[in-house]
């Protein structure tokens, strides 16, 4: 079964008698009256079936991990042998097995690449054998509005593959629940898609539109393909060697209040979308600003509403941005009080100090001292509050979530550290309050990333440890001998297998 | 034969009951009196109007032949009080003579010429037991007397969130739920203790005559006085690493650390951040934050606080840089209506409505439409918690109070502004707004200026200007008007007036 990492993407359960009706009088259309393009399909035999293995680490406690869990999901291979699925059917596997159809021999995988903003994965098959009498798959376009496509897979566990048929309902974009932050284009369809589906194509005259990989769970037969446009892309940054991602602008908008259009002065004939904000670490810092209206992108222009027409489609500007490559370069048309201004901007990925993603790393850097467990903040130990993280986190992580700009203004911090949890002891047992604050200075020394907090230990104030916390003016006060003293004895009692883990903590 | 003794053992048993609460009801039914006001309690949300009108039912006591002391919050926005007695059956109506929205009592006052004798005052007795047997006296709207039992459980420090204000209550308890706001609470002997004061989830508190008796006392000066406040909060300094960093002596077992000072009330210029108290006008404090009172054993010291007046001066020692010290410390109070993100316990709210745009101040009152004081670290922008928790008794860098586009309502010459709500304001047309008061003038000297655009910045950057055309506002403010029926497009009440 693949697991779905959020509940607002739960896979919807099979078609219904209303379904099947919809989808008879979908193909009698197609059949008689042509309305849709005619479509060839042939069973591909490039499906496959894929088991895995994970383990997760406890955000709080990273050194102790969940029980094993065993999941299956789907994948195909394209032309050049690349096995594709979702990043979430294979993410933190310790063990990956892929299956053909037809084939009782389960072959051994690895993760090649991983991208968990697009919920993309390219598995390694050993085997030289695994690709014999396979036929890849190639991509096809992004499907038209209404048009009929096939979805193959293994849903819910099963051993034979399953096609069902669907139209595409809608081509939006909605927030991939992998990543829980990612906003990216997806095709909406209502072929019937459950678990398992996962990482399987999507097909429309034998060429892959898409890969199913989230559901609606409240709403009937809603189902999302990731489009073949973004595996293009995942594609394509493969090819040097690393994953890169989704680069971004760095701005924050807002459709064009109409009452702009005068008070900022734009020529009638132009339209737009309003500049709200530029982040300073994103590639358009100091070209852009607040209540400029940018117009056009790469020569598409820009409707009021946000939109460009790009390949026949209506699509937000954005897809631009996420055709494109890290580093690759976008003309910019917009205008500041009336003046037309134009500049080429070189897209980057903004390194934001508090990155609210899921990362899924295999494992996670802490270090602890005084029986104080440190780690990073992040998107893992924020999600770790529950399906509603963004409003039940401590308020502190929600200050910086929401406001990073504001209140991050140290430009020495590499990440915040947070003190995730006490292995209590008589001498440390007064810092269970703090648990969950962030560590602004230990012994006044600033704490700018986990590295920090070895080198802030050693510099004690006389006898004593003084950390300070974001947001609390209260001091948590450490005997320094008893802190190093207890310090293996504490490991030993609580069964942590080192003080640090250094790999992850550099 | 036997039958009928029986009956009549419980006849002559039951006669004398009757008999003996009907003693015990009987010195209280010229003392206690039913209260029912009517109330217009308004909608910080839709500022312009405000919630249906609510009838609230309650008991006062009284405290003169025409003073009837009761809570204050059973006459909170009322519109009309009236109190029924024993001895009349009309309702005759009182007024509002004082109110201490601290301590949430009220005195009203009757037209003599109303009353057909004058009301028995009571006096309260200081004199409490913790699990004494007890009755609540009340006068049902049929002019029954109605006692109910009950019994003291412990005395508890209960802090006000909203007012800041702590004092000595006692919890109750009884098996009756027939306990209402203000009612009379007796003990043996017809000792009057106090009133009742009900808390939420069906918990009720005693307000003692130590309280009562200093509030009639304060309400009798001119002006009259507030129960002074803490100006700082503290947190337990028990652990010995933690103490020793202060070099605290390890033979000194007192003291209780100084988390946060405030730039309201008592201690707000004599203390400091990082101090430890270790005794507050003769009373020692332990590293909990308690002291030992000689009749209720160990209590949070800030009840200490009700014991006092303000401007008093007492003498506190504390433990500062090192070194054991004592300073004089002057009692102090506020007025909730005074801090920078104030509780207006009376009152209309202030708000302007430009061109759909709903302009208010940041208060209390407006929070707690979103949600009660603990969902609002979840439910309000953590902008606003932020403010909110560093600025409840702090005053704010650059400004007195903030103002907030609340809402907007939809228009089209709003148009693309519909989603926002809550967003804390900068400027408008350039100008900083430091108070409601600058919003106002600048929203109506723009118009006036002939300038062709206001235009709204906020605290948070990423918040878009917002630009209202000054041309077409007089037309779209009187659609907005008739479309949303709002009778008057903004209301500034005096206390909004004052600043500059």
């Amino acid at each position: 079964m693949v697991k779905v990492k959020d509940t607002k993407a739960q896979w919807h359960n099979g078609p219904n008698r209303e379904d099947f009706l919809s989808l008879l009088f979908i193909f009698c259309c197609v059949f008689f009256l042509g309305q849709a393009p005619a479509d060839t399909f042939t069973i591909p035999n490039a499906v496959i079936q894929i088991f895995s293995h994970e383990q997760v680490f406890n955000p709080a406690l990273p050194w102790l991990s969940s029980p094993l869990n065993a999941s299956s999901g789907s994948g195909f291979v394209l032309e050049g042998n690349l096995l594709l699925t979702n990043a979430h059917v294979v993410s933190q596997a310790k063990y990956i097995e892929v299956k053909k159809q037809n084939e009782a021999k389960r072959y051994l995988a690895v993760i090649k690449w991983i991208s968990h903003v697009s919920d993309l994965a390219i598995l390694e098959v050993s085997s030289s054998t695994f690709y014999d009498n396979l036929t890849p798959l190639s991509l096809g376009p992004i499907p038209k509005l209404n048009s009929i496509v096939k979805a193959a897979g293994f849903p819910l566990g099963g051993e034979k593959l399953s096609i069902t048929n669907g139209i595409v309902s809608r081509i939006d974009r909605i927030i991939y629940s992998h990543s829980g932050v990612d906003e990216h284009l997806v095709i909406q369809t209502d072929a019937a898609l459950n678990l398992g589906n996962s990482g399987g194509p999507v097909i429309q005259n034998d060429l892959v539109v898409g890969m199913a990989f989230q559901g609606l769970g409240t709403g009937d037969n809603i189902g999302y393909l990731i489009p073949s446009t973004l595996i293009k892309h995942f594609l394509q940054d493969i090819q040097d060697g690393h994953v890169d991602g989704v680069p971004e602008l760095g701005i924050n908008f807002l459709p064009l209040p109409p009452v702009m259009r005068q008070f900022l002065r734009l020529p009638q004939e132009k339209s737009g979308i309003l500049i709200n904000d530029v982040h300073p670490l994103g590639p358009c810092h100091q070209i852009l600003i607040k209540n400029d209206i940018l117009t056009s992108i790469n020569g598409y222009p820009i409707l009021d509403d946000g939109s460009i027409t790009l390949e026949g489609l209506q699509v937000a500007f954005y897809e631009i941005i996420e055709r494109s490559q890290m580093n690759e370069s976008i003309s910019l048309e917009w205008y500041r009080n009336g003046e037309k201004n134009n500049q080429t901007v070189r897209l980057t990925k903004i390194p934001f100090v508090l990155d609210v993603g899921m990362t899924y790393e295999t494992h996670r850097g802490y270090v602890i001292c005084a029986g104080l467990v440190f780690v990073k903040l992040n998107g893992e130990y924020m999600h770790f509050f529950g399906k509603d993280w963004w409003t039940q986190m401590p308020h502190p992580f929600r200050l910086l979530y929401y406001y990073q700009t504001r209140f991050n203004q140290d430009p020495e911090r590499k990440y915040y550290v947070v003190l995730s949890a006490v292995l209590k002891d008589f001498f440390n047992a007064h810092a269970a309050p703090f648990q969950n604050e962030i560590l602004q200075t230990i012994n006044d020394v600033p704490i700018h990333c986990l590295d920090d907090v070895k080198t802030a230990f050693s510099k004690s104030k006389g006898s004593f440890h003084v950390l300070r916390f974001f947001e609390n003016s209260t001091p948590l006060i450490l005997n320094a001998e008893k802190s190093s003293a207890r310090q293996s004895h504490l490991l030993k009692k609580y069964a942590v297998p080192m003080a640090m883990d250094q790999e992850k903590s550099q | 034969m036997s039958k009928y003794w029986v009956y009549c053992i419980f006849f002559v048993l039951f006669s004398c009951l009757r008999i003996c609460g009907a003693a015990s009801r009987e010195p209280f039914k010229n003392s206690v009196v039913f209260i029912k006001t009517d109330s217009l309690i308004p909608d910080y949300r839709r500022p312009w109007q405000n919630y249906s009108s609510e009838t609230q039912t309650g008991q006062g006591i009284a405290v003169g032949p025409y003073e009837i002391l009761t809570l204050a919050s059973l006459i909170q926005y009322h519109t009309l009080i009236q109190v029924q007695t024993s001895f009349q059956s009309t309702f005759i109506e009182a007024k509002a003579a004082q109110i201490d929205w601290d301590l949430n009592l009220a005195i009203l006052s009757i037209d003599p010429a109303a009353l057909d004798q004058p009301l028995k005052p009571v006096s309260f007795t200081k004199d409490i037991q913790t699990g004494e047997k007890l009755f609540f006296v009340r006068l049902t709207e049929g002019r029954q007397l109605l006692p109910v039992e009950g019994k003291i459980e412990s005395p508890e420090v209960y802090y006000n969130p909203l007012s800041g204000a702590s004092f000595l209550f006692f919890r109750l308890s009884s098996s009756s739920s027939q306990i209402e706001t203000g009612q009379m609470v007796c003990a043996e002997n017809n000792r009057v203790l106090g009133l009742v004061y009900p808390s939420k989830n069906q918990i009720n508190f005693l307000i003692p005559a130590l309280i009562l008796d200093s509030f009639l006392k304060r309400m009798k000066e001119k002006p009259a006085q507030s129960i002074p406040k803490a100006g700082f909060t503290f947190s337990a300094w028990d652990q010995p690493d933690s103490r020793r960093f202060l070099k605290i002596p390890d033979q000194e077992k007192r003291g209780v650390y100084l988390s946060e000072v405030f730039d309201f009330g008592t201690g707000s210029t004599e203390l400091k951040e990082g101090d430890v108290l270790l005794n507050w006008d003769g009373k020692d404090i332990d590293p909990q934050g308690m002291v030992e009172d000689d009749k209720w054993g160990k209590l949070s010291f800030t009840y200490l606080f009700s014991r006092s007046k303000t401007q008093d001066k007492v003498k506190v020692t504390l433990w500062r840089d090192g070194q054991k010290q004592t300073i004089d410390v002057v009692m102090l109070s506020f007025h909730t209506q005074d801090l920078p993100i104030p509780y207006h316990p009376e009152g209309e709210p202030a708000y302007i409505l430009e061109g759909g745009f709903l302009f208010q101040e940041l208060n209390l009152n407006y929070l707690r439409t979103i949600g009660q004081d603990k969902e609002w670290k979840t439910n309000l922008d953590p902008l606003i918690f932020d403010f909110l928790v560093k600025n409840s008794f702090h005053v704010f860098k650059d400004r007195e109070r903030m103002v907030l586009l609340t809402r907007v309502l939809p228009h089209p010459l709003n148009q693309g502004y519909f989603h926002l709500k809550d967003k804390i304001l900068s400027s408008i047309n350039g100008k900083k707004i430091r108070n409601f008061k600058d919003a106002f003038d600048m929203l109506s000297s723009g118009t006036k200026d002939q300038a062709p655009y206001l235009s709204v910045d906020f605290e948070d950057p990423s918040v878009p200007t917002v630009v209202i055309p000054v041309n077409p506002l007089k037309q779209a403010n009187l659609e907005i008007q008739k479309n949303y029926s709002i009778f008057t497009l903004s209301k500034i009440p005096d206390e909004h007036r004052g600043y500059d």
